[in-house]
């Protein structure tokens, strides 16, 4: 069993072989850009412009590397060797080829950086995203930015405020954009949190591919929560003609929340998200609901308003 | 025909097989590496039993424990409860006595609890006695299974079991539109018994 699996007290950086797998810095011909060993430790273009729009600490990597000469606690080491098999099982490089420890490194520093927010599920697929762009160090920064910059913070925390926020928006947002689907919800008793739970937890990054993951935070770094809504609306809109038709609550769940992470469960999610004569595709998708129009101050007050409806359902 | 719509949950610490065990009855697979559950998944399925027909509609929780602050989404309303424990992990044993006080106070007052003792393909690293388990689960008063989702034994039993005992547990407030459609499926269920009265060595 995993659970005693023998965790190396001491892991260096040194001893990482991990180097990003995306192949974003590919030229067309199919060759790397720089294809030295030690530039390919560099996070690829796409990494490159995230690390842009965003604030690092002063030196990024003595304080990862010190981080990692720290021990952090037992039950986040026994957390880590249930969960790390289980990260994208079905990517060899992080199930069984130098991710993994990578992942490892990278939960066990995030855990002493934030020991009072430390491990939790959901976190594993972000960091396994991060790493399919980026080095190692690069990743770590990220992360730690996307928790305090980016609200991800109270999608962990004990009492979830981030999980109710989102439901509530999104819940506002389906009434004011398709009424009639908001209302069959209601008949069927369902709420926003049974299904997209998992997309707040993981930013989509357990719901698809991992090679479209970059696009996500492609735009999540840019614009935010606003473009997380954005694509939950994109989603359901595509799904409410199948929703609308289910007549259960069995039936709705199973066009919104199919379960499984295999290739086959993705291409059938995928499948059912057609427009049309657009096929379904991620890509496509998530460009698509980049650009949906929905009014930036409407959901700025949104946003105030969920604040305000948690602070008061708390009381 | 009389279909009983239910929830379940299971429950138990991470890794234990809870999403392995409901993904071997609801689609008789198995997977060694099964992905880590985040939040919840949901699954369903339709159980013929000698009483009638109930739809089981599972949900299979996260084992982290922050999420068991909002296990109690799940639990709400639910019918029947599967705790899952590692037979090979005496931590997750520990785990169950708690997650049954939870049930007891927190849950609906009728909610039928059973009890698997997962990985029991894997005797050699057993870690709780067979006798002790039984004896925990007799004094509750919870049926108790030795299950393995990778062979599948006990697996079928278990739910089953589960979904006969909140058939009777529920009866009651089967409609009565239901109740005169019930009677037209006998025949069929009453072979499906046969079958399942066969069966019975999985459990304890």
């Amino acid at each position: 069993m995993d659970s005693k699996e023998n965790f190396p007290s001491s892991n260096p950086l040194s001893t990482s072989t991990h180097f990003p797998q995306c192949g974003c810095n590919k030229s067309r011909s199919g060759s790397k850009l720089h294809p030295c060993p030690e530039t390919l430790r560099e996070s690829c273009r796409k990494g490159q412009k995230w690390l842009k729009l965003v604030r690092l600490p002063q030196d990024p990597k003595s304080s990862y590397h010190k981080l990692l000469t720290l021990s952090c606690n037992e039950p986040t080491n026994t957390q880590l060797a249930l969960d790390i098999s289980r990260t994208y099982s079905q990517v060899d490089y992080f199930s069984n080829g130098p991710g993994r420890q990578s992942i490892i490194r990278l939960i066990r520093a995030f855990c002493i950086y934030n020991p009072s927010l430390g491990y939790v599920q959901g976190m594993n697929y972000i960091i396994a995203s991060l790493l399919w762009h980026t080095n190692e160090i690069d990743a770590f920064w990220l992360f730690v930015i996307l928790i305090e910059d980016y609200e991800l913070r109270d999608n962990f925390i004990p009492t979830f405020p981030g999980l109710k926020k989102h439901s509530h928006i999104i819940d506002f947002l389906i009434n004011h954009h398709i009424p009639q689907l908001y209302a069959h919800f209601l008949n069927l008793n369902i709420s926003i949190e049974i299904f997209a739970t998992d997309w707040f937890l993981t930013l989509f990054t357990s719901t698809m591919p991992i090679q479209f993951s970059g696009e996500i935070f492609k735009y999540f770094f840019t614009q935010g929560w606003a473009f997380f809504y954005k694509l939950c609306l994109e989603i359901i809109i595509r799904l409410s003609d199948k929703l609308l038709s289910a007549n259960t609550f069995a039936q709705v769940l199973s066009y919104i929340k199919p379960h499984g992470n295999s290739l086959k469960h993705w291409k059938s999610f995928i499948g059912t998200l057609e427009k049309g004569r657009d096929k379904g595709d991620w890509k496509k998708i998530i460009k698509a609901a980049s650009v949906l129009d929905i009014n930036e101050r409407f959901l700025h007050c949104l946003s105030h308003n969920a604040n305000n409806f948690i602070l008061a359902s708390d009381d | 025909m009389a279909t009983m719509e239910c929830k379940i949950v299971t429950l138990g610490e991470g890794r234990v097989g809870k999403t392995s065990l409901a993904l071997k009855y609801v689609k008789n697979e198995f997977h060694k590496d099964e992905i880590s559950t985040v939040n919840a998944n949901y699954l369903t399925k339709l159980v013929q039993i000698p009483q009638g027909s109930v739809q089981l509609n599972i949900w299979d929780t996260a084992g982290q424990e922050r999420f068991r602050a909002i296990a109690s989404n799940y639990y709400r309303q639910a019918k029947g409860a599967l705790i899952v424990y590692d037979i090979t992990d005496r931590k997750s044993f520990d785990k169950v006595v708690s997650w049954i006080k939870e049930l007891k106070s927190q849950a609906e007052k009728n909610i039928v609890i059973v009890v698997a003792g997962n990985k029991c393909d894997m005797e050699k690293e057993r870690q709780i006695n067979r006798p002790e388990a039984l004896e925990f689960c007799r004094k509750m008063q919870i049926r108790h299974f030795d299950t393995s989702a990778k062979s599948g034994n006990g697996v079928e039993e278990m739910f089953m079991e589960l979904a006969s005992q909140i058939f009777e547990a529920n009866k009651g407030e089967l409609g009565q539109s239901g109740r005169n459609s019930r009677r037209g499926k006998i025949t069929v269920e009453k072979t499906k018994h046969r079958e399942n009265s066969g069966k019975k060595g999985g459990c304890c």
